[in-house]
């Protein structure tokens, strides 16, 4: 082995000893233990290793950072058979109660209206949208359809949401077993549907407490790459509907 | 995986897999994306991952995938790497100099090495793989991980000095967060 073949093996040598037991070193080793200028060179190598390793490990992990991790997945770690829809699990309901709330106090709060990817919280949005464009759609989900004439509107291709033509009545669908998320004692109810560009998620709740002044009856998007949401409201109800399939495939809807 | 067993793998590796991510993606906030999206798969995929020691590899793995999932490979990253290989060595002075440093100035001089070589270079760092285990997590030859290595240092140092000179100008690094010591968190 020559010098410059030990070189060439020993900058991968860590500086904490951890490969000390790893045969694949021993013969550089050797040869830097008979070789002063070799043992000179691996020394100074060993020193500025260990100063830059010592130094980012200086670089600590955002605070919440962790907790977020753990809410995020604390029950979606385990696989499943027959798993249910991600938005009908624990976590997932909750990223969606996030995921109202965040775009409901982006759209809506004149003075936070701010690119979604510095609005707190947006973590868990970006974390669903890419979840939901990973992979398959769980085809165990409730079909909008089947929550009734509203379910149906919402699947009808032609069917256009901003346009309020059948206004939903918020008891019978919650009756029918639609799924409502408490969020900060504002009752939001979730319904999930399809059309022909993907899946889409509809979020509605009573105007009522809502700043008048801050709602718009003409849908406001926002988008963060494929993730694209739209608001609005009318005399009864403030609406936000989001999909992952990109803003063009959002306005299709309304 | 119990709750409590995934909580054990978070704490052992979200910290190293967020200094990694901070080395590639340059942002915190698209750092953290990249931790939390890797603990994601993790839920949704890892039982499948029959050596349950391999986890951590497979973590940063999984994090290398989809930071390079988000964008498309740098061209001149490649023609770097044809490059023939340095030997420069550590003059002493660098040591000397890189003790100066603290962990912010360190992970912005590791954020201007050039992405291929930037990966390896931070995984070897963080001191967490073998460089057996950074060619796989990196999906490359043992040889072209110490190939990376030399050539990642030599930019490093490089970069190093050209601060130390203050020659160093601004640009390219943004929205780099505030460093804590180390058990600042958590």
């Amino acid at each position: 082995m020559t010098n410059d073949e030990a070189k060439f093996m020993l900058q991968g040598y860590r500086p904490n000893g951890q490969d000390a037991n790893n045969a694949a070193f021993k013969p550089a080793l050797e040869q830097a233990t008979l070789d002063p200028m070799l043992r000179e060179w691996f020394e100074r190598e060993q020193a500025f290793d260990a100063v830059m390793a010592e130094k980012l490990k200086e670089v600590s992990a955002p605070a919440g950072l962790r907790e977020s991790i753990l809410a995020g997945t604390k029950l979606s770690s385990q696989p499943e058979t027959t798993k249910p829809a991600w938005w009908r699990q624990p976590w997932g309901m909750a990223m969606a109660a996030a995921a109202a709330v965040v775009f409901l106090f982006a759209f809506w709060s004149p003075t936070d209206r701010q690119p979604i990817a510095s609005v707190p919280g947006i973590d868990a949005i970006m974390q669903i949208a890419r979840m939901d464009t990973q992979g398959e759609h769980p085809g165990d989900v409730l079909k909008a359809y089947q929550l009734g004439a509203f379910g149906a509107w919402l699947e009808n291709p032609t069917t256009k949401l901003g346009s309020g033509t059948i206004p939903p009545d918020f008891a019978a669908l919650k009756a029918e077993g639609c799924r409502t998320i408490d969020i900060a004692g504002r009752e939001v109810l979730e319904i999930c549907f399809r059309r022909d560009t993907g899946w889409f998620h509809v979020y509605l709740t009573p105007r009522e407490g809502f700043d008048n002044g801050s709602l718009h009856a003409d849908p406001m998007f926002q988008e963060q790459g494929q993730f694209a949401a739209a608001s609005w409201a009318d005399d009864q109800f403030v609406y936000l509907v989001a999909g992952t399939t990109g803003i063009d495939a959002l306005r299709g809807l309304l | 995986m119990s709750n409590e067993v995934f909580a054990q793998l978070v704490d052992a590796h979200y910290t190293p897999l967020f200094r990694f991510a901070l080395s590639l993606a340059r942002r915190e906030a698209d750092a953290c994306d990249l931790v939390q999206q890797t603990f994601f798969i993790w839920a949704k995929n890892g039982h499948q991952l029959r050596e349950k020691s391999k986890a951590k590899t497979w973590l940063f793995t999984t994090l290398y995938r989809e930071f390079l999932r988000g964008r498309r490979r740098d061209q001149r990253s490649q023609s770097i790497e044809d490059l023939p290989p340095s030997a420069q060595d550590v003059p002493a002075e660098d040591v000397d100099h890189a003790r100066s440093l603290d962990g912010q100035q360190v992970v912005e001089a590791l954020q201007e090495v050039d992405e291929v070589f930037r990966a390896p270079l931070t995984l070897f760092y963080l001191e967490d793989l073998s460089y057996q285990e950074i060619a796989d997590s990196l999906d490359v030859p043992i040889g072209t991980v110490m190939s990376r290595l030399s050539r990642g240092k030599t930019q490093l140092r490089k970069i190093l000095a050209r601060k130390e000179a203050g020659s160093h100008q601004d640009g390219g690094v943004v929205d780099f967060p505030k460093i804590k010591k180390q058990g600042g968190t958590r």
